[in-house]
């Protein structure tokens, strides 16, 4: 399947969004995958991409249980981890040659050198593994299940367009964003698996605000649906800065709501962007003696100074309140 | 060489004898008939309802320097009665006293432009101007805000100017913000300069000061700082609660564009934020708001959306003002903990080096010839 022809300086991609998967088998799962690739096929996208933790759907058959992020999905990944990120890839190898399209296939928690990792895939329209990204920027909840956060990014040619990837909650952290764009990515690919949270804020931030703040279009195939106790957002939406949008909301294709699965396809008009970055070069304003005077430094400060306690705030305020002026 | 040395000195001499010509008792004088009694807002201070007031100001070119102090007070007066006890002026509140220099200067006259600035340079005049009125300026403001922090009693953000730098060879873009003793607290550069700016000679000085006060830890930030999350990041990073932007644009105001702003820096950092945004002409430009006052959509006492208030009208002067509750944003930061997510050993590897590397990238593009631009 060729990508389709678009008018020149445009591609199209595909950002899928389903539920997770409580398959019988893995031959049930490599089908449920298939089948939502297939949604996507009729347009013929150069990428598609899959939500975050879809590597769980083989872990799940392999450990037994449901995937839930406590004391046993930790044993588990370490377990079967391997085992079920295997049948992942294995998967992802025949799903990229048969669509002939570059894939991201989700992602798989695995065992690491220093704890569990977060990590997605980059394969080719030749089903060749290219490349790997884990999550730099953990949650809370990840952490405490001992995922670990990775501390370096890459970016792939993808037949002219260079393309980086933030990992699930890697999309909400701004630095990660300015990373990739100065690393000279035109596309961040962010598969996936938002908690509800309120509605506003969750349109505006995250994927959203990473394509705004770097002049950049980005992929986000989420997760929707029920895994556990945990219930996720699940709207696969394709940014873009927001004077190339039609609307002028930023957005240049969204998945239809939150609980359906469904192939969401988005054109990226790179002429576009590039003729956008000419004109409102962002990077111009840039402030190099400030960053080089407070980054990374200013950091480490503020984690030493936190977790010394230094954060007297609360005995501040009751001193406040008892001055006046 | 002894002859531009001779011109550095006589410039020096120029802009010192220039500041010197600031009318301080007449403004004092002036000010003291206008707010002869000071807001009781800092009496007792309540961290759980810390009241602030953003000023949407009409920039004009006043007649008199009296003629600016009064719209001073008749916009700083609303944000007393309700209360307020930190105000925010917009990003280039001062820049309007150019027309009360002295006429004896010589100075070009920006009061007669009738292009926006930036069609006319380079004007060797205007940056002339820039050049041997900075300190002038700096000194008007000073004198102005000062005294109209004292006699209110309130803190006072001043908005923006263009000031000489701390090292009197440069001329930067710098708010300030002054207490209820009209003592200076701190000053803030803009960092991330326009493009006209740069071409004016402003320069952008690195410093990052956070201030102390009874209503918590003030950060600033001007202009299109709040579109680069950089800024604010630093200030979180220095300890910074709230966070005051001076600001002031000519973009048709866009609700999208707002969220790109200060509302995305105070969700991407539990702080608060207040915006006042210029309106009315100045430099051949027409301002437009609006300004807004906003909070991490997190906090118990912030509306789900984020927005505590904003002005109605983005032509219009207006006065907006919120409470902001401090213990609920601490418990938030605590509860968030954001330091926790921080990946110091990721930032090390990138920071500054990918910003150098990009920073030299532009400088040698700069330099090839440019091709025409194919569509």
């Amino acid at each position: 399947m060729k990508a389709a022809r678009l008018r020149s300086g445009m591609r199209r991609v595909a950002a899928l969004q389903f539920p997770f998967f409580a398959a019988p088998n893995l031959e049930a799962v490599r089908e449920y995958l298939l089948k939502q690739m297939l949604k996507a096929q009729p347009h013929k996208p150069l990428l598609i991409v899959l939500p975050a933790l879809t590597g769980l759907m083989p872990l799940r058959l392999l450990s037994g249980n449901m995937p839930q992020f406590n004391a046993a999905f930790r044993e588990d990944c370490l377990r079967y981890g391997l085992a079920a990120e295997e049948s992942l890839l294995d998967w992802a190898r025949v799903l990229a040659r048969t669509f002939d399209a570059y894939l991201v296939p989700g992602s798989s928690i695995v065992p690491g050198e220093d704890g569990l990792v977060h990590k997605t895939y980059l394969f080719d329209p030749d089903g060749q593994l290219i490349g790997e990204q884990a999550q730099t920027h953990v949650t809370p909840q990840q952490r405490a299940v001992g995922i670990v956060p990775a501390d370096q990014f890459q970016t792939w040619d993808l037949e002219g367009i260079r393309v980086g990837i933030a990992l699930d909650a890697d999309a909400c952290w701004p630095e990660v964003g300015r990373i990739l764009a100065l690393m000279g990515a035109s596309v961040v690919i962010n598969p996936s698996a938002g908690r509800l949270q309120a509605s506003q804020v969750q349109q505006y931030t995250g994927a959203w605000q990473l394509a705004q703040s770097n002049q950049l279009f980005v992929i986000e195939a989420a997760l929707t649906g029920v895994l556990g106790d945990d219930r996720f957002n699940g709207r696969s939406t394709v940014y873009a800065p927001f004077a190339l949008t039609p609307r002028g909301d930023g957005i240049v294709a969204q998945g239809p709501s939150r609980r359906k699965a469904a192939a969401v396809i988005g054109d990226l008009d790179f002429r576009a962007l590039f003729r956008l970055r000419r004109e409102q070069p962002i990077a111009h304003r840039f402030h190099h003696a400030l960053y080089r005077q407070h980054f990374p430094q200013r950091y480490r400060d503020r984690l030493a100074q936190v977790q010394a306690g230094g954060d007297n705030d609360g005995a501040a305020f009751s001193a406040a309140a008892s001055q006046g002026f | 060489m002894p002859g531009s040395w001779l011109l550095t000195v006589m410039r020096r001499y120029e802009r010192m004898r220039l500041a010197g010509q600031v009318p301080v008792r007449k403004i004092a004088k002036h000010l003291t008939a206008r707010l002869p009694a000071p807001s009781r807002a800092l009496r007792q201070i309540d961290p759980r309802s810390v009241r602030v007031a953003a000023i949407q100001w009409p920039l004009a070119w006043p007649e008199t320097v009296e003629d600016y102090c009064d719209l001073l007070v008749r916009w700083l007066r609303p944000a007393l009665d309700q209360g307020a006890q930190l105000v925010v002026f917009p990003e280039l509140t001062a820049m309007p006293l150019l027309a009360t220099l002295p006429k004896t200067t010589g100075l070009a006259d920006v009061t007669t432009l009738t292009v926006p600035i930036d069609d006319t340079l380079p004007d060797p005049a205007l940056i002339s101007l820039i050049d041997r009125a900075s300190a002038w300026l700096s000194r008007m403001q000073h004198a102005i805000f000062e005294h109209a922090a004292r006699l209110a009693g309130v803190y006072i953000q001043a908005g923006s100017s263009w000031v000489p730098a701390p090292d009197r060879q440069r001329v930067i873009h710098a708010a300030r913000l002054y207490g209820p003793d009209g003592r200076f607290l701190l000053e803030r550069s803009k960092s991330h300069l326009a493009p006209y700016e740069r071409r004016l000679g402003i320069a952008a000085d690195p410093q990052a000061p956070v201030a102390e006060t009874l209503l918590g830890r003030i950060g600033v930030m001007v202009g299109h700082d709040l579109y680069y999350w950089e800024s604010a990041r630093i200030l979180f990073l220095l300890g910074a609660q709230l966070v005051l932007v001076p600001f002031a644009t000519v973009r048709p105001f866009n609700p999208i564009q707002e969220r790109t702003g200060l509302w995305a820096r105070v969700q991407e950092n539990p702080v608060y934020g207040i915006k006042a945004a210029a309106v009315g002409h100045l430099f051949g430009y027409t301002f437009q708001g609006k300004s807004g006052i906003y909070g991490p959509a997190g906090v118990g006492s912030v509306q789900a959306g984020g927005v505590l208030a904003s002005a109605e009208d983005p032509l219009r002067p207006d006065v907006i003002t919120a409470r902001l509750d401090l213990p609920a944003l601490h418990a938030y930061q605590r509860q968030l903990a954001l330091e926790q997510g921080f990946n110091p050993d990721l930032y090390e590897r990138y920071f500054p080096e990918l910003y150098q590397r990009l920073a030299k990238r532009i400088r040698e593009r700069r330099k090839r010839p440019r091709l025409p631009q194919r569509d």
